[in-house]
């Protein structure tokens, strides 16, 4: 083995970017509204789900659901119907939110690495996508909670609202994630459809075992947010924020090394 | 100005590039061949950043303007948006983005198409936009990978004339080549084989370090 030393590359400082987030960012909408038939797809897909079996369902059968309001878990008698409807909102909006996110930060990573060389820094790439996630999960939730605010009894629609977006932001987070560590489109979208009907079946069945999947907080608050009236959600709220800041930050370091350049 | 020294990259137990040196001054059109996986595109994306080598040195001085094999673009959107992100990058306004990229889709003959999407260009005007991406920020140094891969002959005569103009400016080149029929064009032509480097052509001393080859081939 030769006896070379490595020495970083010197070179000339080059010009900052000019407004690099914005730019970032305007062009990332501009690649979202031309997939638009994509976007409207998975928005359409769970939405029709959900529509489905509510409509297939009786509106008589009660059933026991376990609410918290703060700290206190109580159990409230709800329409089945009203119950599998949250969890359908659940599956419906994660579904949209990660599959979103796998779809924005996968494609195109030869062309991010390139950008990195022309002067962008990964937070001006990455931030330019969550913004652009931020809008399709705002987006979807205001689809779901259209559907599902004139069919659901709901004790609070703001915070059930709030409870979707929730659910949203840790689907994107997710998605982010996954999207970025597991190389392959098939077995990332089955990651992430796993993730979602594993949370769903866990829940219906109220297994322990649900509390340890990321959508957990987002489901309790909605629960409460739905059945318990004046429900306190700061504890689910704090805790769902807590996993997508988490997924999040994960993700960012994930991103900074697959778009990582050496000399700079 | 390039100067490379004792650059050295494996891909696991594979050794690609062994100990190249050289250096390309300014004002310098320099060639690089070798068969097909010699590691030609492993030492332009070393040269430029995108791979970490195992041991060496690469001074890089100016700006650089590196055009990939591939065109490695933003499929959706159109060639103006493709060069405004591309120029903000660079640093440049809107406006020198829009004065820059008119001149140079002039130039390259892909004006036409300035608000339409990448994904529907032709293998050709994508590699002409892949390329005008690589020249908005007036780069002093050029790193091209097969930058004139479907070309047709006009804009491949005009990507030689803007070379040589660069070149004449100051600038220093790089271009990986497969066409021998090309050598005449370079000052010098490295070839990379078994990991290093010979060089030859008219100014092969020019780009000599100490521990490379010179071969008098193409002299």
């Amino acid at each position: 083995m030769m006896a070379v030393r490595l020495d970083p590359v010197r070179t000339v400082r080059e010009a900052r970017p000019y407004r690099a987030t914005g730019t970032a960012t305007r062009m990332s909408v501009l690649e979202l509204l031309r997939r638009w038939p994509s976007m409207l797809f998975m928005i359409f897909m769970p939405a029709s789900y959900f529509l489905v079996s509510y409509f297939t369902s009786d509106a008589v059968t009660m059933v026991p659901a376990l609410a918290y309001d703060g700290d206190v878990q109580r159990t409230v008698q709800v329409l089945d119907r009203d119950f599998k409807a949250l969890y359908l909102a659940v599956l419906g909006i994660s579904v949209t939110s990660s599959f979103a996110a796998m779809t924005v930060v996968r494609p195109g990573m030869a062309a991010l690495r390139r950008l990195r060389l022309v002067g962008y820094r990964a937070h001006h790439l990455l931030s330019a996508r969550l913004y652009v996630l931020l809008i399709i999960t705002v987006v979807s939730t205001a689809v779901f909670m259209a559907i599902f605010v004139p069919l659901v009894n709901l004790e609070s629609v703001a915070l059930a609202a709030t409870a979707l977006l929730l659910v949203g932001f840790v689907g994107v987070a997710l998605g982010t994630l996954i999207g970025l560590l597991v190389p392959r489109e098939f077995e990332a979208s089955m990651l992430l459809i796993a993730a979602a009907g594993v949370q769903m079946a866990l829940g219906r069945s109220g297994a322990d075992a649900e509390r340890f999947l990321p959508y957990w907080p987002g489901v309790e608050a909605l629960k409460s947010a739905a059945f318990v009236s004046g429900a306190d959600v700061t504890r689910f709220g704090g805790l769902g924020a807590l996993y997508a800041v988490a997924l999040f930050g994960l993700s960012y370091i994930v991103w900074n090394r697959r778009t990582r350049l050496w000399r700079r | 100005m390039i100067t490379v020294r004792g650059l050295a990259k494996r891909y696991r137990r594979r050794r690609v590039l062994e100990d190249v040196s050289f250096t390309v001054p300014r004002g310098m059109l320099t060639g690089i061949q070798g068969e097909n996986g010699a590691g030609k595109s492993t030492l332009l994306k070393c040269l430029v950043g995108l791979l970490k080598p195992d041991a060496g040195q690469i001074v890089l001085d100016g700006r650089v303007g590196y055009c990939p094999q591939d065109p490695s673009l933003i499929e959706s959107l159109t060639l103006t948006e493709q060069f405004r992100l591309f120029g903000a990058g660079y640093g440049l306004t809107p406006d020198q983005v829009a004065d820059r990229a008119g001149t140079l889709m002039e130039e390259f003959g892909c004006a036409r198409y300035a608000t339409t999407r990448v994904d529907r260009l032709s293998g050709g005007t994508r590699q002409k936009v892949n390329l005008i991406a690589a020249l908005l920020h007036e780069p002093d140094v050029l790193i091209l990978d097969e930058p004139y891969q479907g070309f047709d002959y006009d804009t491949y005569q005009h990507f030689w004339d803007y070379t040589e103009r660069f070149r004449v400016d100051g600038g220093s080149v790089v271009v990986v080549s497969h066409m021998h029929t090309e050598i005449a064009r370079f000052d010098a032509m490295l070839d990379l084989a078994a990991g290093r480097v010979t060089a030859s052509g008219r100014r092969a001393k020019d780009v000599v370090l100490t521990d490379a080859v010179l071969t008098d081939r193409g002299e």
